[in-house]
């Protein structure tokens, strides 16, 4: 089953794919000026994630050390997934077709999409 | 609880809060700016104070619309003509029915429109209600609890050092009560939570920047006690769960709370205060999440139109017209006193009364020797009332319904179908007794040949018949009555259905006696019904 990434757990995942394995102190001294977090909470969320199953947990060396188990790409597959159901009832075209619509696609993005497509196809 | 008193409490609190939620709705559309928020939230609680207090005042003019058909003074006046017009209803419907030879249909209505007569529709709708009202608390609890439990496994940290600093420093300066504030994960939106306990859930993905904001904004929720407005909302939900404009209200007046929420945010604020709060607004329309309309917490977040409305709210800012807020105010809370005027005086009340005893005072003329007190009593009675008529009868299932002044209704079904039915006093004085045919449809049909003559000697020994057993039913009835007279005689078949009457010695009486049986080919009668009460 896919692990879910929280808002707030994805900027330790971000902090972890960027660089790997990262020890408890690493990781709050990396986030704490643009959120604020303290080692406290921190803690606490790398505690969840790991009954989760998102990070595995080093503890050989005196500092424990954080090491993610699922891709970028795994995680924002299941984003996009929930963000499709969510957003636009599952259905993929009708986000494409917003991109679209809002120009928020340009000529080289649409190509890139046709051309994944084909790759699928085969 | 008797079901008169929730009757009358539903029926003139939901008339008197549906014309003033309807009255609502344009007036929050249109005069918002004009009247402000806080006025358009004091209309809600007056609407929420009417929907919740079953208070009733006297009013001297509330007599002129009792319907003469609803002579029962614990009925109050509005509610009594409700129930005339639906029984009217009822009964025009169960006709539609007959004369469409829909059968199962016109059992329904018509045992609906007897039971609105009898009462026994209202004692089974409030039943219905009470039912209806504990699944909502239900579900109301359930909700809460969950959303309070899950809100407690996300918990993750309290909040702390220099952001605690400020938001103790904001609490100062807006004069509130600081609560504690929890960051949360995964949390869409910031919410105050809880009412006796409140505490704040903030998202922990909430930027610093906007944390402020956000904070400010739900101290707000404090200051106006929208904790409380939770509670009264959900309660008039839970109490008019049936009524789906008390649904509607309680959404708008949770938006109402929540612009005015905003106006006290951004009060004090300049124009690029605004701006940055109208951002934070749109930031949280885009996680498009807040607890819903049954759980007792705020949410920050409104998408849509509603979302529109906030941020040009927000960016335009301005003062409501305060002569208008306060005319609307005054205006407001005397069309509540109004609302709550439903009542008869004393006088009117009493006269009402002796209407009621006047259409029963030919039962009273006679001793009853019986004392029902409760439901098996009254079944037991109506029992050897139907062993006098039809002894050969299988017993069937009774029903027994006490009437608001005591009198008794019972009813017999066999197989489902309604077989007999008895209404007497608690003295055992029997008000009407009847037994459905097994097809009336002769009736409407015209399957009969209106004969209106009885041989001398038949309606002799029908008379004779008729005096037994009425007298065995009613005893000394027959010594208040003067003589029996034919009303008509109908041939269906081999048999003869005969309608008679008798008026009664003393004139003051309301009505006399009224009497239908069939006279079978061998002679032999069957007492269909007898009514002394009036109606029948």
């Amino acid at each position: 089953m896919a692990v879910q990434v929280t808002e707030a757990e994805w900027k330790i995942m971000e902090v972890l794919w960027d660089h790997s394995p990262r020890t408890m102190t690493e990781i709050t001294a990396i986030l704490e000026p643009t959120t604020g977090w303290t080692r406290h909470t921190v803690i606490t969320l790398l505690k969840r994630m790991l009954e989760k199953g998102s990070i595995s947990m080093d503890d050989t060396e005196r500092a424990k050390k954080y090491t993610p188990l699922i891709t970028r790409e795994e995680a924002s597959t299941e984003e996009t997934h929930k963000f499709l159901s969510h957003i636009f009832k599952g259905k993929a075209s009708l986000l494409v077709n917003h991109l679209v619509d809002s120009g928020d696609l340009s000529e080289e993005d649409l190509q890139q999409i046709l051309d994944v497509m084909k790759d699928k196809k085969r | 609880m008797r079901s008169a008193f929730v009757y009358n409490f539903l029926i003139e609190a939901n008339i008197m809060a549906s014309i003033a939620i309807i009255l609502m709705i344009p007036l929050r559309k249109f005069f918002r700016k004009q009247l402000g928020n806080s006025a358009i939230c004091f209309g809600w609680l007056l609407v929420a104070i009417r929907l919740l207090c079953p208070l009733s005042l006297v009013n001297p003019l509330i007599h002129t619309i009792r319907s003469p058909f609803a002579a029962d003074t614990a009925i109050r006046p509005i509610a009594g003509q409700i129930k005339v017009r639906i029984s009217d209803a009822l009964g025009d419907l169960s006709s539609l029915f007959w004369r469409a030879d829909n059968q199962s249909a016109y059992e329904v209505t018509n045992r609906l429109q007897v039971g609105m007569e009898n009462a026994s529709t209202s004692i089974t709708l409030a039943k219905v209600w009470l039912a209806g009202v504990l699944l909502i608390v239900a579900w109301f609890l359930f909700s809460n609890i969950r959303f309070r439990l899950r809100l407690r496994a996300d918990r993750i940290d309290r909040m702390s050092g220099e952001l605690l600093e400020q938001y103790e420093a904001l609490c100062r300066r807006r004069h509130i009560k600081p609560v504690p504030v929890y960051f949360t994960d995964p949390l869409p939106s910031a919410c105050l939570v809880g009412v006796f306990r409140s505490y704040i859930a903030l998202p922990l993905s909430a930027s610093p920047q906007d944390v402020i904001h956000v904070l400010t904004h739900e101290i707000c929720h404090i200051k106006n006690r929208d904790h409380i407005w939770g509670i009264l909302r959900l309660l008039c939900c839970a109490v008019h769960w049936f009524n789906p404009l008390v649904w509607i209200a309680a959404s708008m007046s949770r938006t109402d709370s929540e612009l005015r929420c905003d106006d006290r945010v951004t009060q004090p604020m300049n124009q690029e205060e605004r701006k940055s709060y109208a951002s934070v607004l749109v930031l949280a329309a885009a996680r498009r999440n807040a607890p819903g309309l049954g759980v007792l917490a705020t949410g920050m977040t409104m998408t849509g139109k509603r979302l529109k409305t906030r941020v040009s709210t927000v960016m335009q800012g301005g003062k409501p017209l305060r002569w208008l807020s306060v005319s609307f105010a005054m205006l407001s809370i005397v069309c509540l006193v109004g609302a709550f005027a439903t009542s008869e005086t004393q006088e009117q009340m009493e006269m009402g009364a002796s209407l009621v005893e006047n259409q029963n005072l030919l039962t009273e003329s006679v001793t009853g020797t019986q004392n029902i007190q409760n439901e098996s009593d009254a079944i037991e009675y109506a029992r050897s009332i139907w062993r006098q008529i039809r002894i050969n009868r299988v017993d069937g299932d009774y029903s027994a319904y006490r009437q608001d002044n005591d009198d008794w209704f019972v009813s017999m079904t066999v197989d489902g179908q309604d077989t007999f039915s008895a209404f007497f006093k608690s003295n055992g004085v029997i008000g009407d007794i009847a037994q459905n045919l097994d097809d009336y449809r002769w009736l409407t049909n015209g399957e009969y040949v209106e004969s209106n003559s009885m041989d001398a000697q038949e309606l002799a020994d029908v008379e004779t018949w008729i005096a037994d057993r009425v007298t065995a039913l009613v005893p000394g009835l027959m010594n208040e009555l003067q003589e029996l007279h034919l009303n008509y005689v109908r041939d269906v078949g081999d048999a003869k259905y005969i309608f008679l009457g008798a008026d009664p010695k003393n004139s003051s009486y309301d009505s006399g006696l009224s009497i239908f049986i069939r006279l079978n080919e061998d002679h032999s009668c069957i007492l269909l019904e007898l009514c002394l009460a009036g109606n029948g």
